[in-house]
Parts: structure tokens; sequence; C-alpha cells
């Protein structure tokens, strides 16, 4: 069987500078993946061409074995591939229970005319996805913030809203972009623990940045490692670990050979 | 045509053109120095010139001055008027977003305009001041007559442009603007007095407008209106230039300049409106076309945070919908039959407020020429019943799906615009509209010679509409069904993506949202809206004639719908109120009627400043605060899944 996500040979350039350079990886399906690597190291570059965020890579991403190429980001989120942002983009205005309707409306039979009209089929396809959308706010442990807007909940809830708000995609395959990223050890620990609890309940696949490599370390089962836009090294965590390129590639020269 | 070419007019023509670049580099130079520094779209900027201009009249031509005090006088004026502006109506918006700022300088638009207009009369002949006589030399080696007043224009365009670019460049002053320019926050760390550079700007810019307008006036229609839309051209020219190289504003200038020149070469009859519709079609493909194209919004605008409120107190809500219409119903039954026609009114051009309702409340886009859209409407229906007799109802719906048409059409370039950028083309929609499509001998082949139509009264289900309450209760109906219609609309799916969109464009994408077909959807929308409005204007004015579908009339409204709140399906219809009764109340005070817009403009300035959300949507919260509304879902006791005590399945975890 295919893997479910396949990275051959991909580069992206931005001007002279190159963000990627000949990176190519393969997802298999239930694995949790992790991407690290130093600031500036490609590690979102690759996140934004397997979305479609960035269009105009070098190279073949397929998934399921098509290849995405041609597919633009919300024909991506229907084949089940969603993600979260390094920067937070939830919809700050909308509450936190809009949040998670969003991609579930977007699926949804629902058009403009029965919106307009508010047919009956229309209220009762709505009821369903509302119900679907309390199930995962409840799920995050976010039920209490439904009609909360996104903007007003503390950074860490608003993390854990912007993963429920992937889900809702029913994803297959779910790319992490620095989920840890302003969470005390407490939280980071929460976070690796839902994150494998994800993964049990909705049987997806995952992709993970960070920095953080006790989380990296804690959740993945193997390991990829980015430096200046080229795959320097891959291997399971342990492997990584005492890996003498990937030390060199955070620490430089010195450190190592020291 | 092109028998009537006439090359020998190419020389004159050029030297037209390039006196003409030189007035709109004039109007353009203070323009990008205000949006450079303080990243303020200065709509006003036209407006100040020709108030300055005004007093340079005052002051030269009434009271007889020198025109040297004059040209002082309206510089001083400029100055003055940039200070006040900035001061005490853009440095309170510290922090907001770009288009709130502009908002403001709408407002004062309105204001000076008006003011402008009651002062010294629309309508009358102004004499204007010269600093120059008009006749000139002849070019040497030619027979061709330069002005001196024209080379005045260009010499004194090319100065203030590279003066000011070289201020910017190599003085201390200079390099502070341009560091508050970059980041204003960065500049105040460095012990930059970023108001004192931010007024500064102003004050200039203001200034530079004040000669601009000064130098204009003998060349174009000196009244309130024509010197206040060169700030158009302004755009255009500042576009090309990016609204941030003087240099290049220059040559931009002068590019429009001859372009909107030459093709009277061709063409005897050209006219004006040609020219101008020329030049705004350039606009477009200045804005659409340039290499990389991406015109920077400046990244330390705020961006205006408004969250939805939940759903408010459902039982409150029905009491005050249920009073307000069966007032409606009844109380225009007391009224005189003027009244009823003007209630009728209200209601039709409440549906163009909700159609900004839908585009702005919604997906955050701004629009001036939904009266653009409702003149689709109107002329449909007009053409077809009035010219070709047709029935009502089948020309009315044919109105309503060719403004959504032509509404789609419109959305497809503001895909790739956003905020001020789109607020530009739309302007040019409008003015397209204006001057080209609706100006007279445009619809005469279609009409049979007679660009005005009469449109009967249709009747509906049988019952005729002739009588003023019968009208206005169908006004009522169909008012109605449209709040209500939108109202659903903004609580569903429909709703949430659109303001998705807003929020997050990415993020809305990556969720699987197509972006581009929604925001199509919702220009869709409210053009048809605004369709359906023109629709129903045409039975109820009884004739369809383009001048009451102006940019100017765009203009108001959308202040208008700013100033009730555009976030609130209820500020449609308090809109509607205020833009039709708001005039017949001055009538009964002894304030002009020609007060009226001035008033708005105001209210406006204020209400940016005071109640962003807007005045209507403004009291909602606060009766939503009064009387909280009760749990959203009523069902909701059902214990959370705690799901982060679940202890993790061994396998699953790599131990490091």
């Amino acid at each position: 069987m295919a893997p479910l996500l396949e990275a051959d040979k991909v580069s992206m350039s931005f001007g002279g500078v190159k963000a990627l350079s000949d990176v190519s990886f393969d997802l298999h399906r239930g694995e949790i993946l992790g991407l690290i690597g130093p600031n500036g190291a490609g590690k979102t570059t690759m996140f934004n061409c397997i979305t479609g965020v960035v269009p105009g890579y070098k190279g073949h991403i397929r998934y399921d074995g098509e290849d995405l190429r041609n597919l633009k980001p919300h024909h991506r989120a229907r084949l089940k591939i969603a993600r979260t942002f390094q920067n937070l983009e939830l919809f700050d205005e909308l509450s936190a229970l809009d949040n998670l309707l969003l991609p579930l409306d977007a699926f949804a039979p629902r058009g403009v005319i029965g919106d307009l009209l508010r047919l009956p089929m229309t209220v009762f396809d709505e009821r369903k996805t509302q119900d679907k959308a309390r199930s995962i706010l409840h799920f995050l442990d976010l039920g209490d913030h439904a009609d909360t807007p996104a903007g007003d909940l503390p950074v860490g809830l608003q993390r854990r809203l912007e993963i429920g708000r992937a889900l809702a995609l029913e994803p297959r395959l779910l790319l992490l972009d620095e989920p840890g990223a302003g969470l005390d050890a407490r939280e980071t620990a929460e976070l690796a623990r839902l994150l494998a609890t994800v993964r049990e309940r909705f049987k997806v696949t995952m992709l993970v940045v960070d920095h953080d490599m006790a989380l990296i370390m804690r959740i993945c089962n193997r390991i990829y490692v980015l430096d200046y836009g080229q795959m320097i090294a891959e291997g399971t965590p342990a492997e990584i670990r005492d890996d003498p390129t990937v030390a060199r590639a955070y620490l430089g020269d010195a450190a190592v050979a020291a | 045509m092109l028998a009537s070419v006439q090359w020998g007019l190419l020389p004159g023509f050029t030297v037209i053109g390039i006196a003409l670049g030189g007035i709109y580099a004039l109007a353009a130079i203070g323009l990008v120095l205000i949006y450079r520094v303080s990243g303020v779209l200065n709509f006003a900027q036209g407006a100040v010139s020709m108030f300055s201009a005004f007093v340079a009249y005052q002051v030269s031509i009434v009271m007889g001055a020198p025109a040297l005090v004059g040209l002082l006088a309206a510089i001083g004026t400029g100055g003055a008027l940039g200070y006040i502006i900035e001061r005490f109506t853009i440095r309170p918006l510290a922090g907001r977003s770009a288009l709130n700022k502009m908002v403001v300088t709408i407002g004062w638009l309105l204001v000076l305009q008006t003011a402008a207009g009651l002062i010294w009369k629309d309508t009358a002949y102004h004499a204007a001041v010269r600093l120059v006589r008009p006749s000139g030399f002849t070019f040497p080696g030619t027979s061709v007559v330069v002005g001196w007043d024209q080379l005045t224009t260009v010499v004194v365009a090319l100065g203030l442009a590279f003066g000011t670019a070289a201020v910017l460049r190599w003085t201390t002053f200079g390099t502070s603007m341009r560091a508050v320019a970059d980041d204003p926050d960065a500049a105040r760390l460095w012990g930059i007095n970023v108001n004192r550079v931010m007024a500064v700007s102003w004050i200039a810019g203001s200034a530079m407008g004040a000669i601009a307008g000064v130098l204009i006036t003998p060349s174009i229609n000196f009244d309130p209106i024509s010197l206040t839309i060169v700030v158009i051209d302004a755009f255009t020219a500042a576009l090309i230039g990016r609204l941030t190289s003087l240099p290049w504003t220059v040559v931009g200038a002068f590019f429009l300049g001859l372009a909107e020149t030459y093709p009277r070469i061709f063409s005897s009859n050209a006219g004006a409106g040609h020219a101008v519709t020329f030049a705004l079609v350039l606009l477009t493909l200045a804005i659409l076309f340039r290499p990389g194209a991406r015109l920077r919004q400046r990244i330390t605008a705020g961006r205006d945070y408004m969250p939805v409120p939940a759903t408010g107190n459902a039982p409150l809500r029905r009491l005050v919908v249920g009073t307000a219409l069966g007032l409606g119903i009844l109380v225009p039954l007391l009224l005189s039959g003027y009244y009823q026609y003007l209630a009728a009114d209200a209601l039709i051009v409440g549906l163009i407020v909700l159609s900004l309702v839908v585009l702005t409340g919604l997906v955050g886009q701004i629009s001036f020429c939904q009266y653009s859209f409702a003149a689709i409407g109107a002329f449909t229906v007009g053409s077809l019943v009035g010219g070709h007799h047709w029935n009502f109802w089948p020309a009315l719906a044919l109105g309503v799906v060719a403004s959504i048409g032509v509404g789609v059409l419109v959305g497809i370039p503001a895909l790739r615009l956003s905020g001020l950028f789109l607020g530009i083309l739309t302007i040019a929609v409008a003015l397209f509209f204006d001057n080209f499509l609706l100006a007279p001998g445009t619809w005469d082949s279609f009409s049979g010679g007679i660009s005005s139509w009469t449109v009967g009264r249709p009747s509906f289900l049988g019952v005729s509409l002739n009588g003023g309450y019968a009208f206005y209760l169908f006004a009522l109906g169909v008012f109605g069904v449209a709040v209500l219609a939108v109202w659903n609309l903004s609580r569903s799916k429909t709703g949430r993506v659109l303001r998705a969109i807003r929020n997050s464009e990415i993020a809305a994408a990556t969720s699987g949202v197509n972006v581009t077909a929604w925001k199509l959807v919702a220009f869709g929308i409210s053009a048809g809206l605004a369709g359906l409005a023109g629709g129903l204007l045409a039975p109820l004015i009884g004739s369809v004639s383009a001048g009451a579908y102006s940019f100017q009339q765009s203009l108001t409204v959308v202040a208008i719908a700013i100033v009730v709140g555009v976030r609130s399906v209820a500020a449609a219809a308090v809109g509607g109120i205020f833009l039709i009764f708001g005039p017949e109340l001055l009538t009964h005070t002894p304030v002009s009627t020609l007060w009226f817009p001035l008033i708005v403009g105001a209210i406006l300035i204020v209400q940016v400043i005071l109640t962003p959300q807007g005045v209507v949507v403004d009291w909602q919260e606060r009766l939503r605060k009064r009387f909280p509304p009760g749990p959203r879902f009523p069902g909701g006791s059902e214990a959370p899944t705690r799901v982060l005590e679940i202890e993790l399945p061994e396998r699953e975890v790599v131990n490091v």
C-alpha cells in the first residue's frame, strides 16, 4: 500500500532563497511523523506546499497516490487534509462553536437559497452539524466556551480550538504547525496526551512541526530533520537524539566537537 | 470616426495633456505624502483643495486682494484643515483599521463639499483666481502656443514633487517621516515624536492640495463638485506611483493627462465623460495589472475586532420587531399621500442599505457603487416597461438578475483587492456608470430617442398598487421579506462562511471553503438587493432618469450605512428612514435641506470615533446587556466528555 503522503524531491524558492531543496519523505498511515529543524529550515514552507497555500513548488506531493499539484487549498481540504497554523489563524470574531462549525459547513449540502428561506431541510441539517461541533468542543474540554468569541480565549485554549477546527474537517491527514508554541510544560504534557488520544479516536495520521524536542520525542514514531531546506536526517526519536549531524545543525560545530 | 483624425492637433494636444498631467500631479502629491506617512487614503484631499481654492476666490475676487494674497490665504486654509482633520479626527483613531480612517475622510469630503456649496453656491459662476496670465509663448521651432499658466502648473508640480522627495530623503525630519511611515511604533521607541510628524505631513499635504486647487481652478469647472472629484484622477496617478513614490506619481500623472487628451484627436465628439472613463479604465488596470501588484497596506494598521454577539434575547426581539411592524402598517394610514410616498421611498432605500449590510457587514468589503447596481434594476425596468411595454414583474425579475450578473462581474477584479483599493475600484465603476453608461445619449437607441422612461405602477395578485398606501404596503412587504432573508442568511452557513473569510481567508480556504466563489456570492446578493431597490424605485417615482443613481448617492448611502451600523439588519430600516426623512425634517426648520450631507458627514466623523459599530448596533448591544439572552443551548446540560485524563495506550508513546 502506498504511503498516505509522499513528498518527492520538493523544491521551493522565494526570490533567490531556496526554502526547500529536493525534500523527500514518506508518511505512512496511522503514524505520527515529526518534522524538526532550526528556525528558517523550511518546515512551514513544507506545510504550505502540502496544503496549497503557496503555489509554485517543484517536484511532486502525492496524497493517497494522487498528485496534489493542480488542487486549490479548499480542494485539498476536501481530500481530508487539515492543518493548524504557527501564528494561529482562528476566526477571531466568531464564537468557538462557530469556528468548529465552519469546516462542517463547508461540506454541508446547504446552499444560499436554503439559508435565505431557512428551509426545513436546512434547519435539520444545521442542527445535526451543531451537535457534531459541540461533541468536538466537549472532547476538547472547551464546552464551557462555546459562545465565547475565539479572539477572547487565552492562547492555550486558542491552540486547542484550532486543533478542534482541524478535527472538525474529519481529517485523514492532520498537519500541526508548532502546536506547542507558547505553552508551558504542563500544557505541553496535556497537549501530548491530547494528540495521542486524537490519533486513537479520529484514526488520523499526523505530521507535526515543532521546536519543542520533548514534545516531538514523546509523541512521534519517526522524525525527519530539515536544515536550510535540506533533509539531513531521518529516524526514530532515539536515533535522531544520538545523530551528530542533527546536533551540529541545532548547536553548531563547536558544541559537538567539545 | 477615423476619417476625422486630425494629426495636426497632436502637438497642441500634447501641450494640453502635459498641462493636465501637471494638474493631476499637483493634486496627487499631497495625497501621496499623507498616505505615505500616516497610512490614510485621504478622500477629502480634493475637497480640501476645493475649499482652499474658494477661500482664495473669496479673498482675491470677492474682496479684491491681489492674487498672491489669495494664494497665501488658500495655503493657510489648507494647512489649517489638514491639522484639524489629523489632530481631532484621525489621531483618536490610532490602532483602528485603515478603512475606518478612510471613512472619516469621506465624512470630511461631505462636510467640506456641502459647506462650500452653502457658502459659495453650487451652481453660481465663479471666476478663477489667476496667478499668471493665460497668454503664453510659441514653443521654439513650432507653431504650438504654451500658456504661462500651463507652464507654471507643470513647473510647480515638478518642483513640489521633487522638493518633497528631496526633503524626505536628505533631511533629518524627512528621515523621521520615513521612519514613521515604515513603523510608527518602532519610530516612537527611537524617540521620534510620531504625532508631530503625522501632523506635519497632514499640514504639508493639505497645503500642497491648496496650491493645487488654486492652480487647477482656471482649467476646470470651478464648482464644489468638479474639484472634489479631481481626487479620483489623483488616486490614479498615485496608484501608478504605488502610493509611495513621488517621482513615479508625477510620471503617472503626465501619462494620465496625455492618455485623457489624445483620444480627442480621433473623435471630435469624445467629451470629457469619455476622457474620464478612459482614466477610470486605466485606474482599474493600474490596480490590477501592475507587476507585483500586491499593493502593500501598512502592516501596522490595526484591524477592527468586533466579535459577533451571541444570539440576542428572542422574546425581546419579537416584541421590538412586532411593534415596529405594527407601527409600520398603521402609522402611514394617518399620513398624507406625500408622506406615504416618502415612507415607501425610505423602505426602498433601506434595501440599498441592506445590500451594504451583506457586503460590508458580513464580508467586510466596501462598495461605492451600490446606486450603479440600483441603476441597472431601474433602467432594465424602465426600458422594458416604459420603452417596450413589458409586464412589470418579468422586467423586475430580469433587472434583479442583470444586477446580480454585473455585481459578480465587479466582484471578479475585486477578488484580488481589499479594503481601500476595492473602494477605489468601486468608485471607478460608479463614475464609469455616471459618465458613460448613464450619460445622456447612451440609452437613446434603446429607448427610441428618449432617455427618460415613464413606468406605471403594477398590480400585485390582482390588487392595483396605484394608491399611495397600497404601494407603501407592497414596499413594506418586499422590505420585510428581504430583511428576513438577510437575517436568515447571517445566522446560517452563508453568514458564518462570509464572516470567516473576513477574519482569515487562508484559514477559511484550508477549512474547505471556496473563498473565490463565496466572495462572488456576496457581491451577487448585494448587487441583487440594490438592483431590486432600483427596480422598485422606477414605479414609485414613475420614471427613470440617470441623475438619481449617481456616485454622490452611493457615497451618501455608504456614509448612512456606517452611521447606523452595517452589522445589523435592523439598521437598514433606520438608515432608509434617516436618508429620506432627514432632509424632509429640515424643511420644517430654518436650516435648508442643502445642509443634509453636511450633517451626515459630521455625524459620520463623530460616530466613527465614538461608536465604531454604528448607532443602531450600539443600541442593540446596550439592550442585550440590559436584557441578557437565555442560554444558547437550552438542552446543554449533558456532561462534557473529559478526555484529558484518558490513559494513553502504552505502544503509542515512544519513550525518549
